[in-house]
């Protein structure tokens, strides 16, 4: 793959902010954004007139219903699956092979989860399941990730409670690949919804909704 | 005043359906409109419309404030969706002159999504290109045509097609530069 020149790119960010530049020379131009600065500024720029353009819409109220029929509607909030079930198990491992504690201690007991455990599937924004999140209550509080596909820098953790409360935590480096990692929290977890996990620019690399 | 979008979509992720109803009052006008605009079908137009407000609950948990406002994030996966379903009809895009037309007259809503006044200047900024350049960005922005479609649409070579759409695209970033800076 040839990368495009800042000049190339600039004549195709019109097309790619409007999001009708063909596959191959969409990933030509993405992978020069991915280390040129000025590119991605000058692209968000027509995104952002792209976007407007969507703004001037005339509003048009939806037939009788349509409320009530998207509710009814409305995704199932995921039930824990078997898989995501062994995969927090190998994760709340990892928690007790760093650290130890009560999560540690739930597992040589005999139980295979921690009574009060929280579980989310993360998903990278273009939707594909990347990685696992557990969390398991406690004193102290534990949390373990397993994420794939990360590039290389720093990443934190957003916990989401109800009220739409946020609570930053720092997270693992990543070297680039499967990042692995657990750690101490000294929040409760007691309610967590969502989690996200964000880079050191604060855009989000993967998210996902908690079961508990 | 109501909740913010912010709290409205971690409610959202939370599974919180009072959350859902509230966010789907807000924003059903716009993304119902952006539907019809873009199908001239209401059957159609509501069947993506509720299929954009599922995606948006479906991935509430990944929205990122930073990249986008609530209402260009609803509005992108209804325009997405729309395009999806033009395709799978076999069906062209409306006539872009038609689209340009319906964009112009109305004001828009008072829901904070976007200033009145940079509306007003991206309108007159649309109104005063160029046919040919207002054709091919409508066709891009609400019909998801590639410049080769466009060019294939409108009997011109590719270069001409990818011309025309960034040319437009200058003069409208232009327009929306001179509304940040007065």
């Amino acid at each position: 793959m040839t990368e495009p020149s800042c000049a190339e790119v600039r004549e195709a960010a019109a097309e790619l902010a409007l999001g009708v530049l063909p596959g191959a020379e969409r990933a030509e131009v993405l992978a020069h954004l991915t280390r040129c600065r000025d590119c991605r500024v000058a692209v968000q720029r027509d995104a952002e007139v792209a976007d407007a353009l969507l703004l001037l819409t005339p509003v048009a109220e939806p037939p009788l219903g349509f409320e009530s029929r998207v509710i009814g509607q409305r995704p199932a909030r995921p039930r824990p699956r078997r898989r995501l079930w062994r995969l927090a198990a190998a994760a709340a491992v990892a928690v007790a092979a760093v650290g130890g504690g009560i999560a540690g201690h739930a597992f040589t007991s005999g139980r295979t989860v921690p009574a009060h455990a929280y579980l989310a599937e993360l998903r990278a924004p273009d939707g594909r399941t990347i990685g696992q999140f557990f969390g398991s209550e406690g004193q102290p509080s534990w949390c373990s990730m397993l994420l794939r596909d990360q590039a290389a820098g720093d990443l934190g953790l957003r916990l989401v409670f109800p009220g739409g409360r946020v609570v930053a935590l720092p997270g693992p480096h990543s070297a680039g690949g499967q990042v692995e990692w657990a750690g101490r929290v000294d929040v409760p977890l007691e309610g967590v919804r969502a989690v996200r996990v964000v880079d050191s620019r604060g855009v989000t690399r993967a998210a996902g909704a908690v079961t508990d | 005043m109501g909740l913010s979008d912010e709290a409205l979509l971690a409610g959202l992720a939370a599974g919180d359906e009072a959350s859902a109803a509230a966010f789907v009052r807000r924003y059903q006008g716009r993304v119902f409109g952006l539907a019809v605009t873009i199908l001239g079908d209401a059957a159609a137009a509501e069947d993506v419309a509720q299929e954009a407000f599922t995606r948006a609950w479906r991935h509430a948990g990944v929205y990122d404030p930073r990249r986008a406002t609530a209402a260009t994030w609803i509005l992108a996966i209804t325009r997405n969706l729309a395009i999806d379903a033009l395709r799978l009809r076999r069906a062209q895009p409306a006539d872009p002159e038609t689209i340009a037309a319906q964009l112009m007259p109305v004001p828009s809503p008072d829901d904070g999504a976007f200033p009145p006044d940079e509306a007003v200047r991206l309108r007159s900024a649309l109104a005063a290109l160029p046919d040919d350049q207002r054709r091919a960005i409508v066709l891009a922005a609400f019909g998801g045509q590639s410049a080769r479609e466009i060019g294939e649409r409108e009997g011109i070579p590719l270069g001409t097609a990818k011309t025309r759409i960034r040319a437009a695209m200058i003069k409208l970033r232009s327009a929306m530069t001179t509304a940040e800076q007065s």
